[in-house]
C-alpha cells in the first residue's frame, strides 16, 4: 500500500536530543530512566534497540518527543498523556492504552487492541492492524493505512476510527457511539452496526484529519463509508413494572 | 374443608418460582434484580469455633491486635490498615454519589481501605479515605493514569462473585446526565459493560499487564486480582503466577447492584468453600502468606470475618453489609414507604437496578438521594466497621489468641459433612477430615 | 498461559542441518514471561542411525528401578525389534532402535510396561520436554547441539503442581511417527472430539486439550488429507481458542481461531520461516529488521522442507 512509505516522510530527530540504548537496561530500569530524563526537561529522547519488548514507555504524563528505532513489544506508551511518539517498526498489543491526549506513529504493523480504551489523541499506524483495534474507545482518532482486523470498533463508545484499507470481520460490534470510516471493503459487520454513505463535508473532514496526519491526498481513498451503532441494542425490550419508570436528568 | 393452619409448599414451584414464571411469561426474557443469590447455601454459620479450655490457654493479656497489611511480596508500600476489613468496590452509577462519600468518610474514620468501583474515581472519594483501592474493570469507565497512580493499591477485575463472566450492568434509570457523561455513553441506555479487558484476555496476557500496572505505579503500591469464586485451585494460581501482590476471592453470595437472575443464582461456588481451597492452591506453589487473600461474598459480622481469617484469609471486604449499615433495607418512618415505592416491605427489598432505592442508596434520583444524610450514614458505617473489629477481637480471645492473624483452622470445627468437605475442617464430634484424593 | 514457537529452513544444501535447537531455545526463553514451568521441543528433520528414536520418560521413583526399562527393552524386542542405543538423563530416555512394523504397535508394546510414558516416537524427530525454561532444558537436554531442518517450541504456565511433565507441549499425535503440536489456548469441546476420535480407535496419554489437536490432525492426515487442507477443517471442528502449529517430517503448520484470540506474528525470508507468540521471540533470534506480520483470525498457513539441495548438488 503507498502509504507505507511514509517512513521517509516521518520526520526523525535530529542529534539534539538523549539516546537510551534499551539493550542495556531492564524494562524497570527504562521506564525509570525515561521519567527521570523527562523531569530533568530533557524531552527529546530517541531508544534504540527496543527488541520488541513489553511495556516500553508508560505513564509518560508530561510533553515529550520519543522515537523507537525497532519494534515494540505490548502495551507500548500506555496510559500516556501530551506524549509525540514514533515507532519505526511493528507494535505488539494494546499500543497506546487508554492514551489521554498526543500521537503515536508506528511506521508498520501493529497488533491487537490498538488504542484500546483511549480517550482522546491520535494513533496512526501506517502498515496493518490487527484484531480488536480501538476497542472500548472513549475518545481520540486511530488511523489504520492498511488493513483493520477482527472485531474492530468493538464497543465503542465514542471517537473515530479510520481505516484506509479494508476492515475485518464483526466491524463495530456492539459499538455506543463512534464512526469507523474506511475506504476498502468491510468483511462483515457486527451487532448493532450499519454501514452509512458519508457525505462531502465529513468526507472533507476525514480527508482534512489524514492530511494532518501526514497522508498525501493521491492516497486518500476518494469516498470513504462510515460504520456506525444501529442503536437498537440501547434498551432492553420489555421492563418490568418497576423498572418502567424511567429517570434521566 | 382443610384443617392445615398454612398452605403446604411444593418445594419445586414454590411460590416465588411461580410468581417468577408468570413475570417472564409477560417479559420475554431473563429477569434482572440487585442484591444477592436466593440460594440456601453452606456459609459461615455452618463452621464453628472451639476455644481451649482445659488445654493450652493464653495468658490473660487482653488486648487483641487487629492490624494488617497487604502487599509485602513486590510493593515498596503496602496497604496498612487497622482492621481486617475493608469496604470493596461498588460502582459509582450502581451508588449515588452521597453513598460512596459516606462510605470513604466511614471506612477513613476507622483507619481502613475503601474501593472505587466499575464507574471510576470520585474526587471525593480520594479526598476523605485513607487508603482507597482503584479498581481496574473491563469497561475502564472514567480510568485515567493520573487518577489510576492517586491509587493506594489497584485492583484488576477478572470478575464478581456475584455474576462470574458478565459485566457490569446498570439500567437506564441510573444512567443520568452526569453518569453517562463520567462514563463516556448516551445518557438513559441500559449500559452493559464489557465482560473482557480491552487489552488482555488469557493469564499469559495479564502477566504482561500486570507489569504495566507496576510500570505505571512505579512499583510503589501493591496490585491486587479479583476473581470470581469458580474454579478457584486454578485461577488462584494462575492470578498468583501473573505477579500479582494479592488475590481476591468473591464467593457466590455476594452483592451486585444488577444482574440477570440467572448467573446470580446458579453461578459460582459458596465463599466458604472458596477459601480453603484457595489457601491449598497458594500452598501448592508455596505462596501462601506471600500473596495476601482478601475474601469477599457474604460478609456478614466480625465472627464471618474472623472465621475467613482462621481459614487462611489475610483480610476481608464488604458490601452488602456496608450497604445494610447506611441504611438499606430500613423503613424510615416519615421517609420512605417501601411497599408504596417499591412493592415489598422493608427487609425483602432487592430493586437496587431500578434506581429507586427508597434510602437513596442505589439511585442517581437527587429527590431519593436526599434522604441518605452524609455524615449520620458515615458514622454508621464507621460503627459497624468498629462493631466488626470488637467482635473479631472477643472471638480471638476467646480461643486463646492475641493477634487475629493467628487465627487458624485448627481453632474451628465444621458442623455438617458438607461444611466439612469444603473447608478441610474436622466435622464436629470426629477428629478426621472426609478424604478425598484431589480438590 | 503458553507461548509457541517455530522455525523452519526451506531449503537444506545436502546434508546440511541448521541450529533448530539452539534458535528454539533462544525464541522460547525470550517469552518465558509466558510460562516457566516446563518448556518442551520438538526437533525435526535429524538423521538418525536406527529406524526411529523413542523419547520415553518414567515418572516417579520408577525411574530408579532399572527393571522399568528392561521390561520396556523386553517389549520391544518381543514384537522383533532390536534396540541399538539408551541414553538416559534422570528419569529421561532417549532410545534408538529398530523395528520394521507399524510404529502403532510399538508404541503399544512400550506403553504396555506400566510405568513408562512416551513423549516421541519417531524417525527424523524427537521431542524433548521438562520443567523450568529452556535453558534449564538445554542445561540438561543438550538441545542447543540438536540441529534438523525445523522444530517446534512451549513455555508453560501450568496451573497444576509444579513437577507435571504429562501436560507439558509438544504434544505427540500417537501413533503416528514425527507428528507433534504445541498449542496456545483452550479448546472447549474437548470431550465431543476425544470421544469421537476415541470411538475409532486411537488412545489418549493425557487429558489435555492439545494433545486432542495433534491426533485429529494426524488422523486427517493418514487419510491422504493433505495438512493444510487438515487445519481449514480444524478452524470449524475445534471449538475454542487456539493458535496452534504442527510439525511433520516435511514441514509445518499454523493455525489461528475465528477470536483472534491468541497472538501469532511471523517472520519470513527466502530462506527460513520463524512463528512465534510475541514478536520479542523472534527479534531475539533474528535480528535483522524484516518486516513481521500477524495473520488475521481464522487463518491457516503451512511451509514445507524442500529437501533438494541447492544448484551444484546431485538430486
Amino acid at each position: 500500500m503507498a502509504l507505507r512509505k511514509a517512513d521517509q516522510r516521518v520526520s526523525i530527530s535530529d542529534s539534539a536530543g538523549v539516546v537510551v540504548d534499551a539493550r542495556k537496561l531492564t524494562t524497570r530500569e527504562f521506564n525509570v530512566r525515561l521519567h527521570a530524563l523527562l523531569s530533568q526537561g530533557k524531552t527529546r529522547i530517541t531508544i534504540t534497540n527496543p527488541e520488541a519488548r513489553h511495556n516500553l514507555g508508560v505513564g509518560l504524563l508530561q510533553g515529550c518527543r520519543l522515537e523507537f528505532e525497532g519494534s515494540v513489544g505490548y502495551y507500548c506508551l500506555s496510559y500516556c498523556d501530551g506524549i509525540d511518539a514514533t515507532v519505526k517498526g511493528n507494535s505488539g498489543w494494546g499500543l497506546g492504552d487508554n492514551l489521554m491526549s498526543g500521537r503515536i506513529i508506528v511506521t508498520r504493523n501493529v497488533g491487537s487492541s490498538t488504542g484500546a480504551s483511549m480517550r482522546g489523541g491520535e494513533i496512526i499506524v501506517w502498515g496493518d492492524a490487527g484484531a480488536r483495534t480501538g476497542i472500548s474507545m472513549k475518545g481520540g482518532t486511530v488511523i489504520v493505512a492498511g488493513d483493520s482486523g477482527f472485531l474492530t470498533g468493538f464497543m465503542m463508545q465514542k471517537g473515530r476510527i479510520i481505516v484506509l484499507g479494508d476492515v475485518g470481520s464483526a466491524a463495530g460490534d456492539s459499538m455506543y457511539e463512534g464512526i469507523i470510516y474506511f475506504g476498502g471493503k468491510v468483511k462483515s459487520l457486527g451487532a448493532d452496526a450499519k454501514i452509512e454513505p458519508v457525505d462531502r463535508r465529513e468526507q472533507k473532514e476525514v480527508v482534512g484529519i489524514l492530511m494532518s496526519a501526514g497522508a498525501r491526498l493521491e492516497d486518500i481513498p476518494r469516498s470513504f463509508k462510515k460504520i456506525v451503532s444501529k442503536k437498537k441494542l440501547y434498551h432492553y425490550d420489555s421492563l418490568e413494572p418497576l423498572e418502567r419508570d424511567r429517570m434521566v436528568i | 374443608m382443610t384443617t392445615l393452619k398454612e398452605p403446604d409448599t411444593n418445594e419445586v414451584l414454590s411460590q416465588r418460582i411461580v410468581e417468577d414464571i408468570q413475570v417472564k411469561a409477560e417479559l420475554g426474557r431473563y429477569r434482572i434484580r440487585g442484591f444477592s443469590t436466593f440460594q440456601r447455601l453452606v456459609h459461615f454459620d455452618d463452621v464453628m469455633f472451639v476455644a481451649r479450655n482445659l488445654t493450652e490457654r493464653n495468658s490473660e493479656n487482653g488486648t487483641v491486635e487487629t492490624e494488617t497489611i497487604l502487599g509485602t511480596r513486590f510493593a515498596e508500600r503496602a496497604i496498612k490498615i487497622s482492621t481486617p476489613v475493608y469496604i470493596t468496590g461498588m460502582s459509582y452509577g450502581a451508588l449515588s454519589r452521597t453513598a460512596k462519600v459516606a462510605l470513604a468518610k466511614g471506612a477513613a474514620k476507622v483507619g481502613t481501605a475503601t474501593c472505587t468501583g466499575d464507574g471510576g474515581m470520585l474526587t471525593e472519594e480520594r479526598r476523605y479515605s485513607t487508603k482507597m483501592i482503584y479498581q481496574l474493570n473491563a469497561s475502564r469507565y472514567g480510568v485515567t493514569p493520573q487518577d489510576l497512580v492517586k491509587g493506594d493499591g489497584i485492583e484488576i477485575v477478572v470478575g464478581q462473585g456475584a455474576k462470574p463472566a458478565t459485566g457490569g450492568l446498570l439500567m437506564g434509570q441510573k444512567v443520568s446526565a452526569i453518569i453517562a457523561e463520567k462514563r463516556d455513553l448516551p445518557a438513559g441506555i441500559d449500559q452493559r459493560s464489557p465482560t473482557r479487558h480491552p487489552e488482555w484476555l488469557g493469564p499469559d496476557d495479564l502477566g504482561i499487564f500486570v507489569e504495566t500496572m507496576r510500570e505505571l505505579t512505579d512499583w510503589k503500591v501493591p496490585i491486587q486480582i479479583k476473581i470470581p469464586a469458580c474454579r478457584v485451585r486454578d485461577d488462584v494460581k494462575l492470578a498468583a503466577k501473573t505477579g500479582a501482590d494479592g488475590i481476591v476471592i468473591d464467593g457466590m453470595q455476594a452483592g451486585t447492584g444488577a444482574s440477570s437472575e440467572v448467573v446470580l443464582d446458579h453461578s459460582g461456588i459458596p465463599t466458604l468453600s472458596a477459601i480453603a481451597t484457595a489457601r491449598e492452591a497458594l500452598k501448592e506453589i508455596d505462596l501462601y502468606k506471600k500473596v495476601y487473600l482478601v475474601v469477599s461474598g457474604g460478609i456478614r459480622n466480625g465472627v464471618d470475618a474472623a472465621k475467613a481469617i482462621a481459614l487462611g484469609a489475610d483480610a476481608v471486604a464488604i458490601g452488602q453489609a456496608a450497604m445494610i449499615a447506611l441504611n438499606c433495607n430500613r423503613e424510615i418512618p416519615g421517609v420512605t414507604d417501601f411497599d408504596r415505592e417499591v412493592g415489598v416491605p422493608a427487609g425483602y427489598c432487592t430493586k437496587c437496578n431500578t434506581g429507586k432505592c427508597p434510602v437513596g442508596i442505589t439511585t442517581q434520583d437527587p429527590e431519593l438521594e436526599k434522604r441518605l444524610i452524609l455524615d449520620e450514614a458515615a458514622v454508621r458505617v464507621a460503627n459497624f466497621l468498629d462493631s466488626m473489629t470488637t467482635e473479631m477481637k472477643v472471638i480471638t480471645r476467646a480461643v486463646g489468641k492475641n493477634n487475629v492473624h493467628d487465627l487458624s483452622p485448627d481453632d474451628m470445627v465444621a458442623l455438617n459433612l458438607e461444611a466439612s468437605i469444603m473447608t478441610k475442617l474436622p466435622m464436629v464430634g470426629t477428629q478426621t477430615v472426609p478424604s478425598m484424593t484431589r480438590w | 498461559m503458553c507461548g509457541i514457537a517455530a522455525v523452519l529452513y526451506k531449503v537444506q544444501a545436502g546434508d546440511q542441518r541448521h541450529p533448530v535447537g539452539r534458535q528454539l531455545r533462544e525464541m522460547l526463553y525470550a517469552m518465558r514471561h509466558r510460562g516457566v514451568d516446563s518448556t518442551g521441543v520438538t526437533v525435526c528433520g535429524e538423521s538418525f542411525g536406527t529406524d526411529y528414536v523413542a523419547r520415553l520418560f518414567v515418572p516417579g521413583e520408577n525411574a530408579v528401578d532399572a527393571k522399568v526399562i528392561t521390561e520396556a527393552k523386553k517389549a520391544v524386542m518381543g514384537i522383533g525389534g532390536s534396540i541399538d542405543s539408551i541414553s538416559r538423563v534422570g528419569s529421561f530416555f532417549r532410545v534408538g532402535l529398530d523395528f520394521k512394523g507399524d510404529v502403532r504397535i510399538l508404541a503399544d508394546a512400550i506403553l504396555g510396561v506400566p510405568g513408562v510414558e512416551i513423549h516421541s516416537i519417531g524417525r527424523s524427530s524427537e521431542i524433548i520436554k521438562d520443567t523450568g525454561d529452556s535453558y534449564e532444558l538445554d542445561r540438561r537436554h543438550d538441545i542447543s547441539r540438536l540441529n534438523g531442518t525445523h522444530g517446534v517450541g512451549h513455555v508453560r504456565l501450568a496451573t497444576e503442581s509444579q513437577v507435571d511433565i504429562r501436560h507439558s507441549h509438544p504434544f505427540w499425535a500417537y501413533p503416528f511417527p514425527d507428528i507433534s503440536v504445541v498449542h496456545n489456548g483452550q479448546l472447549t469441546n474437548y470431550h465431543t472430539l476425544t470421544r469421537k476420535l476415541q470411538q475409532r480407535g486411537y488412545r489418549f496419554q493425557t487429558h489435555n486439550d492439545s494433545e486432542v489437536i495433534g491426533v485429529y490432525i494426524a488422523d486427517k492426515l493418514s487419510q491422504g488429507i493433505k495438512l493444510g487442507d487438515a487445519l481449514e477443517q480444524s478452524l470449524d471442528d475445534l471449538d475454542g481458542t487456539f493458535t496452534y502449529v504442527v510439525s511433520t517430517d516435511s514441514g509445518i503448520g499454523v493455525a489461528k481461531d475465528r477470536w483472534s484470540a491468541k497472538p501469532f506474528v511471523i517472520f519470513e525470508t527466502g530462506e527460513l520461516v520463524g512463528v512465534a507468540s510475541e514478536e520479542v521471540a523472534l527479534r531475539r533470534v533474528f535480528p535483522e529488521n524484516v518486516e513481521r506480520f500477524e495473520p488475521q483470525e481464522h487463518t491457516v498457513l503451512t511451509w514445507n522442507v524442500a529437501l533438494a539441495p541447492v544448484i551444484g548438488g546431485r538430486s
